[in-house]
């Protein structure tokens, strides 16, 4: 059987208004940052069926507390992570 | 002796007496500000105040490491402080403010440019604009991209 990690991803800027609280994602041990962002996706439109804007997705990254992280990084446990849209601080 | 930092996120007004206070130092010559403000109109839309939205944990990550960026390429003297705004701030409101203290002017000014432009780029941080005719959007910015062998 495969092995599954669960990755809570929080939502910031644009993302916020599609979804109060965290998104759960569950995926085989492994999985990259990549499959994470299309799993996002797909978990997305299902909470909200208003979310349609794949584009402000493709622009987004994700990130634990320390550093943006490659779309090829494999993870290996459960995690919090967090999806990024274009920064426009200052 | 390397100088020293303030880098927060703040939810209370910036004060700015308290950033140059934090700055200044016998051996140091020069002190600049930057104090980045809410403005009332953007690409001919009235403005009424913008909310920030901070991660704050990562943010505090890029604000040390552009510290330590800034250290190597002007020198380990200088004193640093940046703020940066969350929350909601009507027009005039101090979103983010800089300051950098240095033995000499040219190291402190080439500093703040430094780092203020860096935080542009490379801060999780995305504001909100609220505009008179009561509609608001998030501003459009530069997206993020992973540097580590990660």
């Amino acid at each position: 059987m495969t092995q599954e990690i669960k990755i809570t991803v929080r939502l910031f800027g644009a993302f916020r208004k599609l979804h109060a609280s965290p998104v759960v994602i569950s995926l085989p041990l492994g999985s990259s940052v990549a499959d994470v962002k299309a799993s996002l996706g797909i978990a997305l439109k299902t909470l909200n069926p208003l979310f349609t804007d794949q584009d402000l997705l493709d622009k987004s990254a994700l990130a634990d507390n320390r550093a943006v992280l490659s779309p090829a990084t494999r993870l290996q446990q459960d995690c919090d992570l967090a999806i990024l849209p274009p920064v426009c601080g200052g | 002796m390397s100088g020293k930092n303030h880098l927060a996120i703040a939810t209370q007004p910036i004060q700015i007496q308290e950033a140059l206070e934090f700055v200044v130092d016998d051996a140091h010559g020069a002190a600049d500000l930057f104090i980045g403000t809410v403005r009332n109109l953007n690409l001919g839309k009235p403005v009424s105040g913008v909310s920030y939205d901070v991660y704050d944990e990562l943010t505090l990550n890029v604000f040390q490491e552009l510290a330590n960026e800034a250290r190597l390429r002007w020198g380990e003297k200088l004193n640093i402080f940046i703020e940066h705004f969350k929350g909601h701030l009507n027009i005039q409101g101090i979103s983010i403010l800089i300051a950098v203290s240095s033995p000499h002017r040219d190291e402190s000014f080439k500093a703040c440019r430094f780092i203020i432009e860096e935080i542009k780029h490379r801060a999780p941080i995305w504001k909100q604009e609220h505009y008179i005719d009561g509609d608001s959007d998030w501003v459009q910015g530069h997206a993020l991209c992973s540097h580590g062998p990660t």
